[in-house]
């Protein structure tokens, strides 16, 4: 029973790491065509915005798969992807204005909002770690 | 259940924080001053009428077209350079005070935009091109028929054109608009960079535009003597015409005879319009021609 439900855990993190891999790619491959067509206007925030989702979502994962005992909470885990997700769309958007010719002072709301829900997921975890700890002394 | 809500309120907001940020980077209209259109006439007051003659230095491939009223001279020549038809404007007036700039709808604000040929018109200009399109940057000074509009700094080479007919290149960390607009400046345009001071070139072959890092049209200003200009307007981006480098811009402009020349806003901007035609092929439509909107001309008139 227990090899089992290590198998289904197994299957899903490489299903997980499969997903993010593809999500990467498509970025990458994003930036690629977008900087294809901008007549030679080139801007790093959109060739390596993949790069973002790289390291903070595809290590993670794989690192998570390879080491494999430490148990994330849900909720912190879709707070940290929710962060990666502000902070990547945040700087392909400025790819875009920069490959335009323009900008907006407002771009920063994208890594504040990120970082701070990144930041959310760690005191999340960090929480429920505590918790989860209590429950056991208890 | 909750940490799907918790997924779905942040993709909304995501969705939501990226539409408001299209919208008010590309849509969204803000006018800073509704009227526009004033002009510091008091800087002429001391300024000597120069006499400009035409002397160009290369080789005329084709005059397009003249226009003659006794204070503003204005030739047109076509010229095939680097697999690229140019556009020059060769100006000659009796006083810089015929140079003048305007912005979209007679409006300095933000997103506010109108094609080069349709505020040519509406200013009655005899000969117009794209200016530095203020309004798609937050910084850089703005200064315009002697009126300050902008004076934050963008770190960037600033084009000064004064009432006695002359013109140079200042760096914005140099001098404050404010202490510009002491000094007399009459039009001020934040792009560039500069490409030729006291007639040798200030870019190298490498320099590009921020992160422009191939030929593309380009618009120029090029200063030859007291009040006498030359437009500068490149086709790009077609099967027959690459379009240009800074350097092969600068270089091209320094076998004109320019002595002084900057860089104005280009690739999709470009555009030279004369008696209302336009003269260039601008490239904003992609396979066909089309004119962009844009904030602000430069223009005889």
């Amino acid at each position: 029973m227990t090899l089992y439900t290590s198998d289904r855990v197994k299957k899903s993190q490489n299903n997980e790491i499969i997903m993010r891999m593809l999500l990467v790619f498509a970025i990458a491959v994003f930036g690629m065509i977008y900087e294809r067509f901008s007549h030679g206007v080139y801007s790093n925030y959109m060739i390596y915005a993949f790069f973002i989702p790289f390291v903070l979502s595809l290590m993670p994962a794989v690192i998570h798969r390879l080491t494999g005992r430490v148990r994330i909470s849900d909720t912190a885990k879709t707070l940290w992807d929710c962060g990666v997700a502000f902070l990547t769309v945040g700087c392909i958007f400025r790819g875009v204005l920069d490959i335009y010719g323009t900008s907006n002072a407002k771009l920063v709301l994208y890594p504040i909002i990120g970082a701070g829900l990144i930041l959310a997921a760690i005191i999340s975890d960090v929480v429920s770690r505590i918790a989860v700890r209590k429950d056991g002394k208890e | 259940m909750r940490v799907n809500r918790l997924g779905l309120g942040c993709a909304a907001g995501l969705i939501a924080l990226s539409t408001y940020m299209a919208l008010d980077t590309f849509a969204i209209s803000d006018s800073y001053q509704n009227d526009a259109t004033m002009m510091n006439m008091a800087l002429f007051d001391s300024s000597q009428e120069a006499e400009a003659e035409y002397e160009s230095e290369a080789d005329t491939e084709r005059i397009v077209d003249s226009y003659d009223d006794g204070e503003k001279s204005v030739t047109i020549y076509e010229y095939r350079v680097y697999d690229t038809n140019v556009y020059v404007a060769d100006v000659v007036l009796s006083s810089s005070e015929y140079l003048k700039s305007a912005f979209a709808e007679g409006t300095y604000g933000k997103n506010i935009k109108a094609a080069t040929s349709q505020i040519a018109g509406e200013n009655g200009a005899v000969l117009a091109i794209n200016g530095d399109y203020y309004g798609a940057r937050e910084r850089g000074y703005v200064i315009r028929n002697g009126v300050l509009y902008r004076d934050s700094a963008a770190g960037s080479d600033v084009l000064c054109i004064y009432p006695d007919g002359k013109m140079e290149v200042v760096k914005d960390s140099d001098y404050t608009a404010q202490e510009l607009v002491e000094k007399g400046v009459w039009q001020a345009f934040s792009f560039g960079p500069g490409l030729l001071e006291n007639g040798e070139i200030t870019v190298t072959t490498h320099e590009e535009v921020g992160r422009a890092m191939a030929s593309n049209p380009r618009t120029a200003i090029g200063w030859v003597s007291d009040n006498h200009y030359l437009f500068v307007v490149s086709d790009g981006r077609t099967g027959d015409n690459d379009g240009l480098t800074l350097y092969e811009l600068a270089d091209f402009m320094k076998s004109l005879g320019a002595v002084t020349a900057y860089n104005m806003d280009g690739g999709g901007s470009s555009t030279m319009v004369f008696n209302g035609e336009l003269i260039n092929n601008p490239s904003a439509g992609g396979r066909h021609s089309r004119e962009r909107s844009v904030s602000d001309i430069v223009y005889i008139g």
